[in-house]
């Protein structure tokens, strides 16, 4: 690879092999419907000079081909690419399972997933399980060797009930960096078992009370607003507009740092290096060491997501956030973990002075416009407050709120993190990225609810 | 790669059926945002789709390292024996197929995309444009495909034109067109003048209302939420429950004006003639004047449901190629004369579902919300969200253009051959802090 590079006539490029071996089982109502197992490996060279060029290849013997094409297409743009220059690093690191992927094998994995099929009586229900090791190796023109070896296992299910006609459904996804020690953190057997339970409660649950209420949301949601109106909108190649025709833009502009966004005692942070995180890593893919970022502190906007092209083009340096989903990707500016930094309220203390309220466990279908402002929440499992108590579940409780609506109306932050897991699409063509998003119960006051 | 060879050589390895796909890819993209362009990229890949049955015991990969592949599929075939019977799993299609005749457009290998992009930016900023951003795609895809019982060879080739203008209040309009036929391909100028003048109609939209409205769908927004509802329309998907086609098999359930097919065969960016068990590709009727007519069937999935294979097997399950939908008798115009108090939306997009067995819904429009008064655009909006529920949606179609469009854009539009849709009783909401 370095012998490639070094033949490239380049302001800056580099070379990245990346090799996914992954397995997957999926059981459908009873039924094993596919065991999936592959083995991938592949380069991309990027290279900087007017423009910027990006070959790809799963070709070992076309690597040297995409090279001279790369730094073909890095000239079709007569420019200047301001790049951040950053240090150089030479390394090695890896995340070790505490049970190794390859000790787990397929019978095994059909066996667990069956098993939990079994004790389920919901009509309809799937389930995923997937695991992958990540080996990496990038150089630089800058001199930067870094190699890696990232194991990651992930849970994914769905499942739906019906009851007199009336149909209530939940999904959710775990995952760690690491190995099959994923089943000592979660027993996901008494999580869907629960997850029935609920569903079956809500389907014979009334439509959630329209009007203005107190609202407590839980981590699950937490993570997820923490991730789509302060993460997403946090990334600095969509303040840059880099993004704009698919995944959008931002309604942050680049001078906003320092602005108000919401109430004083929320920070949402960004961290790569939580361990065991789904989005763990120690260097990013363009070489970058990982660290911890404040993105709203205080209740300010305080730092951006960059990776090199955003850095350079703000005139600042790279924090280490690109990332790339796979070989035949380029890195851009990414999340990791995602999520409201906790306070010191207990569950018992968040509620206990709520007179008229409304507690959105966990959430359904949601989505955010596309300079991440105006969003909605839809409550999977929620309950009514009364006077401080919780009382009776109710169905679907609809939260539509603007970012600065929902950050400045929040008056207590508990100290009960959680993190869940997602799947983060960006990028053109789509870039899959492995997240944890999170945080701990919040409250809100007066929100108008539907 | 002698895919032939490979094959039989797994059939002696004691296996019944074996499905191999081998897809060559060089595929180039140039993207743009400020009126510049980003990044110039290429793709040089080959894969291969692999699918290896013993009696209903079933496995499936994709090899992205051919020199390792025997290597690997020596590996895989050991597996088989002790995986558990996939009690779905019917067999791969035995029929002998006949297919239709590979076609490309060869002249698309030709196009210079960079110089596309700047005309496309060109456009854009001689309509008023501030700033515009999108993608130029090329892909040209060599696929042949051998199994116990058929063999064929596919090569195929398409451009993608994406671009999302603005004005000077963030106002977007957006083109996102897609052709397998250099001659279909329009000036990239006049594409790119085209989001510039929705971008400069929309002025400083203002912040939209909530209520009921007859709506207009662009044949991008439209081919979002057909987009969704195809993958819905899976057997898979049908058989989980999680869909609102489910149990739904000849019955009425949408507007007579409503007909919809999946159809590889129409030769746009879809196109493509066997599917991942080389069944032969055909036009398949999903809804018919309202009534639901067929699902997507691999040969499996139609064993069980008792029907036919529709030609849309895919690695898991079956999926769509390719939208089309009959169109109405009316221009655009003449639909848009027909709202006295309604909306004419471009695009939309994060479509989720809180309910896939009944299709509740919300999606986001954006570039181009047109609030449109006695059949003339009035002002253009911002901030709202279409909160609907599909069977009700597509329930209220009350007629289609007599233009269709080929849509097609990032992940959220698969190819498709698409009108205008006029749609009444729309319910939009909006944030309320």
């Amino acid at each position: 690879m370095r012998k490639i590079l070094d033949k490239i006539d380049a302001k800056y490029a580099e070379i990245r092999y990346m090799k996914i071996k992954s397995n997957q089982v999926v059981v459908k109502n009873g039924t094993v419907s596919a065991v999936e197992s592959s083995e991938e490996g592949g380069f991309a060279v990027r290279v900087i000079n007017g423009g910027v060029g990006f070959v790809s290849t799963n070709s070992v013997d076309k690597v040297a081909e995409a090279a001279q094409l790369a730094e073909k297409l890095s000239k079709k743009r007569d420019g200047k690419f301001p790049f951040s220059q950053e240090k150089s690093y030479e390394d090695f690191w890896e995340v070790k399972e505490k049970r190794k992927i390859e000790n787990f094998g397929t019978e095994e994995k059909i066996e667990f997933l069956m098993d939990i099929d079994k004790s389920l009586s919901a009509p309809m229900k799937i389930q995923f399980l997937h695991d992958k090791i990540i080996k990496k190796i990038y150089v630089n023109s800058e001199g930067s060797l870094i190699k890696a070896r990232i194991p990651r296992v992930e849970y994914y299910y769905m499942m739906g009930v019906i009851e007199n006609g009336n149909f209530e459904q939940g999904y959710r996804q775990y995952g760690i960096t690491g190995g099959y020690e994923i089943l000592d953190l979660w027993n996901f057997k008494d999580i869907l078992l629960q997850e029935e339970k609920t569903l079956r409660k809500v389907v014979k649950a009334k439509k959630s009370p329209e009007g203005t209420f107190d609202l407590v949301v839980g981590p699950e949601v937490a993570g997820i607003i923490a991730h789509e109106s302060c993460g997403h909108p946090s990334e600095a190649d969509r303040i840059m507009g880099r993004e704009a025709a698919q995944a959008g833009e931002s309604f942050i502009k680049q001078s906003m740092v320092g602005e108000k966004i919401g109430s004083e005692i929320v920070n949402v942070v960004d961290d790569p290096t939580v361990p065991g995180s789904f989005g763990y890593y120690k260097y990013d893919d363009e070489g970058i060491p990982a660290k911890r970022r404040y993105l709203y502190k205080e209740g300010k906007i305080n730092e951006f997501l960059h990776n090199r092209e955003s850095a350079g083009r703000m005139g600042t340096k790279s924090n280490g956030a690109a990332r790339s989903s796979s070989w035949n990707r380029e890195p851009i500016p990414r999340m990791s973990t995602t999520f409201f930094e906790p306070r010191d309220y207990s569950f018992e203390e968040i509620i206990e002075d709520v007179k008229r309220g409304i507690y959105m466990k966990s959430f359904t279908e949601w989505n955010i416009d596309d300079i991440r402002y105006n969003q909605k929440y839809v409550g999977k499992e929620a309950y009514v407050i009364e006077n401080g108590e919780l009382k009776e579940p109710v169905k679907r409780p609809i939260l539509e709120i603007t970012t600065p609506g929902f950050y400045s109306r929040i008056d207590a932050i508990g100290k009960d993190l959680e993190f869940y897991a997602g799947t983060c699409g960006k990028g053109d063509p789509m870039q899959g990225v492995d997240v944890w998003m999170g945080g701990p119960h919040l409250r809100l006051r007066n929100i108008r609810m539907r | 790669m002698d895919i032939e060879n490979l094959k039989d050589k797994l059939l002696k390895m004691n296996l019944d059926e074996v499905s191999l796909v081998l897809e060559e890819r060089e595929k180039r993209q140039v993207r743009f945002s400020n009126n510049d362009i980003d990044i110039s990229k290429a793709w040089l890949e080959s894969s291969l789709n692999v699918f290896l049955s013993k009696g209903k015991k079933v496995f499936f990969t994709t090899i992205k390292q051919l020199d390792k592949a025997e290597e690997l599929l020596e590996k895989y075939v050991k597996m088989i024996e002790n995986l558990p019977e996939n009690k779905d799993f019917y067999g791969i299609n035995p029929e002998k197929q006949s297919y239709q005749k590979s076609k490309i457009d060869i002249e698309l290998l030709n196009l210079d995309l960079e110089w596309i992009a700047r005309e496309a930016i060109n456009g854009a900023v001689e309509k008023g444009a501030q700033r515009a951003a999108g993608v130029i795609y090329r892909d040209y895809v060599k696929r042949k495909i051998a199994t116990n019982y058929n063999y064929a060879e596919d090569e195929m080739a398409n451009v993608d034109v994406v671009i999302r203008a603005f004005n000077e209040y963030k106002n977007a309009g957006q083109e996102a067109i897609t052709t397998a036929n250099s001659e279909d391909l329009e000036d990239p100028r006049e594409i790119g003048q085209r989001a510039g003048t929705v971008a400069t109609l929309g002025g400083n939209p203002k912040d939209g209302k909530e209520g009921k409205f007859k709506v207009l769908f662009h044949p991008l927004a439209f081919g979002s939420l057909v987009s969704y509802s195809l993958n819905l329309a899976s057997a898979f998907m049908i058989d989980s429950g999680m869909s609102f086609f489910a149990d739904k098999l000849g019955e009425k359930v949408f507007s007579d004006k409503f007909t919809l097919y999946d159809d590889s065969t129409f030769f746009g960016s879809g196109h493509r003639i066997f599917d991942e068990e080389a069944t032969a590709t055909r036009k398949t009727v999903l809804v018919e004047k309202g009534v639901v007519k067929n699902y997507l069937h691999s040969y499996s999935t139609a064993q069980k449901f008792n029907t036919h294979t529709t030609g849309n097997a895919g690695i898991i399950m079956p999926i769509p190629w390719q939208a089309v939908m009959e169109r109405g008798n009316k221009s655009y115009e003449e639909l848009l004369s027909q709202i006295d108090k309604g909306l004419f939306i471009v695009n939309l997009w994060y479509t989720r579902f809180q309910d896939y067995r009944n299709g509740d819904f919300s999606t986001i429009p954006r570039d181009g919300i047109f609030y449109v008064e006695n059949g003339e655009i009035k002002e253009s909006w911002k901030s709202i969200r279409v909160s609907e529920n599909m069977v009700h949606l597509f329930s209220n179609i009350l007629d289609m253009s007599k233009e269709r469009i080929w849509v097609k854009w990032w992940d959220e539009v698969i190819p498709s051959y698409l009108p205008y849709v006029l749609v009444e009783d729309v319910n939009i909401t909006r944030s309320t802090l």
